[in-house]
């Protein structure tokens, strides 16, 4: 979709450059699948972030740091991604749009949008953190990116790092859409860590295309905290996810079917993270 | 059943005639043309349902950098007309304007800009000013037919309307006995009532024309069409242009499905072209292709059966009423379509009645598509069969078998129900429906598996099964001719009217003609769908191309046979009624002489002459092709998400002239149908406007969504058929709806009947029904 | 802005707009296999191998591509014939009206480069973005593993 509004295509040299540039109103263009389809309302000047050296995959601390410029078909296709938390980061990647879409679409830019995403509450779950470059660099828990509503303004996502969870700990992803290349009516993704005595040291509970961005239940995983992992705990937890997803009505689907699907997909991810951990 | 003979090209699976330009990427496809000083055509659509153009300024337009031309309804023909591309005169109402001083739906034509670029036309559009006086929009059935609805067509020029005053397009009815009596003296009754939703076709090919003046200034129009002859005929009455002054060629088609049967584009580019003595390209977005081209009838239809104790039918009536639409376009037809591709199938049944309307909405036009209004009075009856089996206490399939009609047999429908006129008497010559639904249920495992209890846990699943009928084109209305020419190397040149939308039919014709030349299909040159080269056809619609085309292709071959076999017959000095050609040889008694020595001799002698002849094929009845369709589903009762599983179609349609074609037709119509039943659906604001015009919100099926599909092409041959053959491309797409839902009720025990089955919907007649 | 790139290996030099997508300059620039069937990237009728990956070359900035390496179904051909993804496609049916089938085979090249051996659920999870109205898939996907079986053969001698 050739586009209107585009003034120039900026090849910045460095990445101070590109931040001076996205600081001065230009977009950001990875992959630009997504650009592409919401152009600028005004003219702007477009920044190519894939100039920068900013792809790539590395172990980091046990876990791995991704390049912002980094496709999600590199992450799928990478030893260290698929390793990461019994698979949970690959499994949902073969979900996420159709491998063109996945080929051209990078990590960075998937962040940046801040929606329609089944990548995020993974990564929620596994606490991954984000680097990113406003005019200086930054690091936080991507949960607080979102939060704080960073990914609204001037910077350039630089890096994500997924930590390896502890050793007894269990994940799992669930999407639900109508058919396989589509956006999800609302997905999830959970962790539990269990501790040496079987139960739960510390849960994620992540919902999302409520369909605001995705965030973690904080209740339900206090709730988790401390317990065993038994069904009854499993069905209490999907129930007051359910009571507390903050679900809204859109053109996909109603907030009540919303709520029916959040206990749903609770449910069976913490039900196959039990099976899978005992 | 006829002694099927013994066939060596027709019956083989050969590849595409037009396969290696396919898979190599060749500009084959109308859009791949570019020609010098060509102008880019944006259109300008109306933003609201219901309106009358007050004022229309233009000037900034036409002052923009780039714009040739500006079209509204200031500057162009204000004849009626209808877009739907059918034999004249048209069964559909005259009840549309180039450009109207009325808006009757969100994408209805309001201007057309053409400019140097596609950019500057857009631009251009985007600064035509007018002034809508809007009205009421009417964006239902019921918003139509109710006491002091807004008029939609309320100008006085419209032809063909039955009742505008009252949104009424037309009304049908058929009546065969007394069904309240036959329903009254039934042991048992069953009733359904279903209403089916706006679906698009959603070719990969947007429409795209391209027109020009050749050098003798005549009209040359390159069209994405199913019906290049209807589109000279309308374009040229339009433009107040000689038939014979315009041209029409349709080259490769990015399929169609009945969307490119309709006349959406044609007329704007070539009177552009005609103002501006330019090449015009014209070319819908995807999202034009949704909100602007046609759609699929949405109909309500009830269906009440009555039976004996025995099952046997007693009484089937039939009330639908169907939205056309802003325009009356295959209006009338579709819906008679709804009445004479269902009801025959049944014809114990010594009571029958079709009472139908057709109504006018301020929504997208309906028009043509694949199934024509057999698809949602299919889904109806089979339904109604389903629950009618149930009440009966007697298994599915046992139950149409007892019912369905066999060869030799006839039903009165056939001549009550035609294309919105009286119909053509039709004895059935060919039917293989019992094999279709003994040997689908074997194959299918049906007995074992309707057996299976569904389950407890969150996915249960069901089978269910449904039986169709189509036609194979239109009794005593459609016409197809073909010419066939010997080239000097014994190879020939077939000039075909009819229009390959992407189905393969000029292979399917090219066999016909080298199963009775007795050569290769190698050896047969296609020439297709160009109106100053080819002889007429009426077009691909109404499952008429194998059917109707390929007996006009035989006709024509068996003429130049019996020319080539008399030139053979003098040089081998033998009776050419004793002589035949075998690969490309006639035998004689001593000697043979090969077709590129009779191609040689036809040209340059003794005694040249060329070898060639035309035929003409009227046919006097539609034989439909028969399917037993069988379906497995798994629905997630938490959800109500419903997943098909598997899917088997046992097809009779007479010889498969290419089987693999032939399977490759069901298995696309079923992937259609399938994406009817679980999640196609254009969807409207409050204010008429669509709410999902792309392929990301408006969900075709992808290959991760469907199940296996087997089709079983069973042995039948119809004796009034070419090679035996009918034709196949529609009935599969009937199947889904039906099957589907039927399996859900095996399932969960809920019938559905509003599709698409959308998990919410589903979910939410779960929850009613304590599922 | 001037950009230079190859596509099938043909050396090109092209002014384009800044907002200007792949698709619409390759199709200006005369290959014309590359089909736009829907200009938002659900539709996979556009896909090429962008320096050796498929993608939707609607939803790419040609101003990104400057230097790359692009192929459209035209190379398949070689002088020995047909590429086997495309050979198979006409033996097994699996081109109907053939609007999606260059987008559909560059998809197939990428999968069958990166999975030589595949099941039939990775064929049909490779085609997720790629839609075909004419078939119903069942043909394409056989084809699709029957050339990969030949490509294997023919790599193994």
């Amino acid at each position: 979709m050739s586009i209107a509004n585009v003034s120039r295509f900026v090849r910045p040299p460095d990445l101070g450059a590109a931040v001076a540039a996205v600081r001065a109103g230009a977009i950001p263009v990875s992959g630009g699948t997504d650009v592409m389809l919401h152009p600028p309302a005004q003219a702007a000047d477009m920044v190519d972030l894939t100039v920068l050296p900013l792809a790539g995959i590395e172990s980091y601390r046990g876990g791995v740091r991704i390049g912002a410029t980094t496709t999600l078909t590199a992450m799928l296709g990478d030893p260290r991604v698929a390793a990461i938390a019994g698979g949970v980061v690959a499994t949902m990647l073969v979900e996420v749009g159709s491998p063109l879409l996945r080929n051209r679409a990078t990590i960075g830019g998937h962040l940046a949008r801040g929606r329609l995403s089944d990548v995020i509450p993974v990564l929620l779950a596994l606490d991954a953190t984000i680097t990113w470059n406003d005019g200086s660099a930054h690091t936080q828990s991507l949960a607080g990116f979102y939060r704080e509503g960073r990914h609204r303004t001037p910077l350039i996502i630089t890096s994500i790092t997924i930590p390896e969870p502890p050793a007894r700990s269990g994940s799992a992803f669930r999407k639900f859409s109508r058919t396989a290349f589509e956006l999800a009516i609302l997905n999830c993704a959970c962790r539990l860590d269990l501790d040496d005595r079987a139960a739960i040291a510390a849960a994620r509970v992540v919902v999302g295309e409520t369909p605001a961005v995705a965030a973690s239940m904080n209740d339900v995983e206090v709730h988790l905290a401390g317990r065993p992992l038994t069904p009854e705990v499993i069905v209490t937890a999907a129930q007051m996810a359910a009571a507390a997803v903050p679900a809204r009505s859109d053109e996909r689907a109603t907030a009540e079917y919303r709520r029916v699907l959040t206990e749903v997909l609770v449910r069976r991810c913490l039900t196959e993270i039990a099976e899978r951990l005992a | 059943m006829a002694e099927s003979p013994k066939f060596t090209v027709v019956g083989v699976s050969e590849r595409k005639v037009d396969g290696r330009a396919l898979v190599t990427g060749k500009p084959v496809f109308a859009g791949d043309v570019e020609l010098p000083g060509m102008l880019h055509v944006a259109l300008l659509t109306s933003p609201v349902a219901h309106a009358r153009i007050r004022s229309i300024d233009t000037a900034a337009a036409e002052a923009h950098p780039g714009v040739a031309c500006v079209l509204t309804h200031h500057n162009t023909p204000a004849m009626r007309y209808t877009t739907a591309g059918q034999g004249a005169p048209e069964p559909s109402p005259y009840d549309t304007r180039m450009f109207d001083t009325k808006v009757r739906f969100v994408g209805d034509r309001v201007a057309a800009v053409a400019a140097d670029t596609l950019s500057a036309a857009r631009e251009a559009a985007a600064l035509i000013a007018i002034d809508f006086e809007e009205l009421t929009p009417v964006l239902s059935i019921d918003a139509a037919l109710a006491t002091g609805a807004p008029v939609i067509h309320d100008e006085d020029d419209c032809l063909d309307v039955w009742d505008a005053p009252h949104n009424v397009v037309s009304v049908i009815g058929a009546k065969v006995g007394d069904v309240a009596a036959g329903l009254a003296e039934s042991a048992v009754t069953a009733e359904t009532t279903i209403e089916t939703q706006y679906a698009q076709h959603a070719p990969l090919e947007p429409h795209v024309v391209l027109s020009h003046l050749d050098p003798d200034g005549r009209l040359v129009i390159l069209a994405s069409t199913q019906v290049p002859f209807h589109v000279r005929r309308i374009v040229a009455r339009l433009l107040d242009l000689p038939i014979h002054r315009v041209r029409v060629i349709k080259p490769r088609l990015g399929g169609g499905f009945g969307v490119k049967q309709e006349v959406l584009l044609e007329d704007v580019a070539a009177l552009v072209t005609l103002r501006t003595g330019r090449p015009a390209r014209l070319e819908y977005t995807r999202e034009q292709e949704f909100v602007s081209a046609r759609t699929r009838h949405p109909m309500r239809i009830r269906v009440r059966l009555g039976a004996g104790a025995d099952g046997m039918l007693q009484a089937i009536g039939m009330d639908a009423i169907s939205n056309t639409g802003a325009y009356g376009a295959h209006g009338l037809t579709v819906l008679s379509n709804t009445g004479s591709k269902t009801l025959p199938l049944y014809n114990k049944a010594p009571h029958l009645a079709f009472d139908g309307r057709v109504v006018y909405t301020t929504l997208p036009v309906a028009g043509a598509y694949r199934g024509y209004g057999g698809t949602q009075g299919s889904f109806a009856l089979e339904t109604a069969m389903d629950d009618l089996a149930e009440r009966l206490g007697i298994d599915p399939v046992e139950l149409r078998l007892r019912n369905h009609i066999r060869t030799g047999e006839t039903s009165p429908i056939f001549e009550e129900l035609g294309e919105g006129r009286k119909g053509t008497p039709q004895v059935i010559t060919s039917c293989a429906l019992e094999e279709c639904l003994r040997r689908g249920a074997e194959r299918f495992g049906w007995a074992e598996r309707r057996a299976r209890t569904p389950g407890a846990g969150a996915l249960r699943r069901g089978v269910g099964m449904s039986a169709h009928m189509q036609g194979s084109g239109i009794a005593l209305v459609d016409m197809a001719s073909a010419t066939i020419s010997m080239n000097d190397d014994g190879s020939f040149t077939l000039f075909t009217g009819s229009t390959d939308l992407g189905t393969g039919s000029d292979t399917v014709l090219a066999q016909i003609a080298a199963e009775v030349l007795g050569v290769g299909v190698e050896a047969i040159v296609v020439v297709a769908a160009d109106t100053d080269l080819t002889p007429f056809d009426t077009g691909a619609y109404a499952s008429s191309t194998t059917y109707v085309s390929g007996k006009a292709v035989e006709l024509a071959a068996m003429r130049v046979r019996d020319q080539i076999l008399a030139v053979a017959g003098r040089i081998l000095e033998s009776d050419p009624t004793g002589l035949g050609i075998v690969e490309g040889h006639i035998e004689g008694p001593q000697r043979s002489v090969s077709l590129a020595d009779i191609g040689k001799r036809s040209y340059y002698g003794p005694d040249p002459a060329q070898i060639a002849a035309t035929a003409s094929f009227v046919p006097e009845s539609s034989p439909p092709p028969f399917m037993a369709a069988f379906a497995e589903v798994e629905v997630d009762v938490e959800t109500g998400l419903i997943r098909v599983t598997d899917f088997l179609a046992a097809v009779d349609c007479g010889t498969p002239i290419n089987p693999i074609m032939t399977e490759g037709q069901v298995e696309g119509a079923i992937a259609n149908g399938i994406g009817y039943a679980l999640t196609e659906e254009m969807q409207f604001t409050v204010r008429g406007r669509n709410r999902n015009p792309d392929l990301a919100r408006y969900k075709i099926p992808g290959a991760v969504d469907l199940p296996p599909m087997t089709v079983m092409l069973i042995d039948s041959y119809e004796p009034t058929g070419p090679m035996g053959a009918k034709s196949v491309a529609e009935i599969g797409i009937n199947g889904p709806l039906p099957a589907i839902a039927n399996a859900v009720y095996h399932a969960v025990g809920i019938r559905l009947t509003r599709p698409p089955f959308t998990p919410e919907k589903v979910w939410r007649r779960l929850r009613e029904a304590g599922v | 802005m001037k950009i230079a790139l190859t596509v099938d290996g043909v050396r090109r030099e092209a002014e384009i707009d800044p907002g200007e997508c792949v698709m619409d300059l390759l199709r200006r620039l005369g290959s014309t296999s590359v089909k736009n069937g829907c200009d938002r990237g659900d539709c996979g009728s556009c896909a090429v191998l962008l320096d050796g990956r498929a993608v939707n070359a609607c939803l790419v900035f040609a101003a990104q591509v400057d230097g790359s390496e692009i192929r459209t179904v035209a190379s398949l051909e070689s002088p020995a014939g047909l590429h086997p993804l495309q050979f198979t496609a006409l033996d097994a049916g699996a081109v109907q009206c053939g609007f999606c089938t260059p987008g559909m085979l560059m998809t197939a090249l990428d999968l069958l480069a990166n999975q030589p051996d595949p099941t039939e659920a990775e064929v049909r999870r490779a085609l997720a973005g790629s839609y075909c109205r004419c078939t119903g898939y069942t043909k394409p996907v056989a084809a699709i593993l029957t050339a990969a079986t030949l490509l294997r053969e023919a790599r193994h001698g």
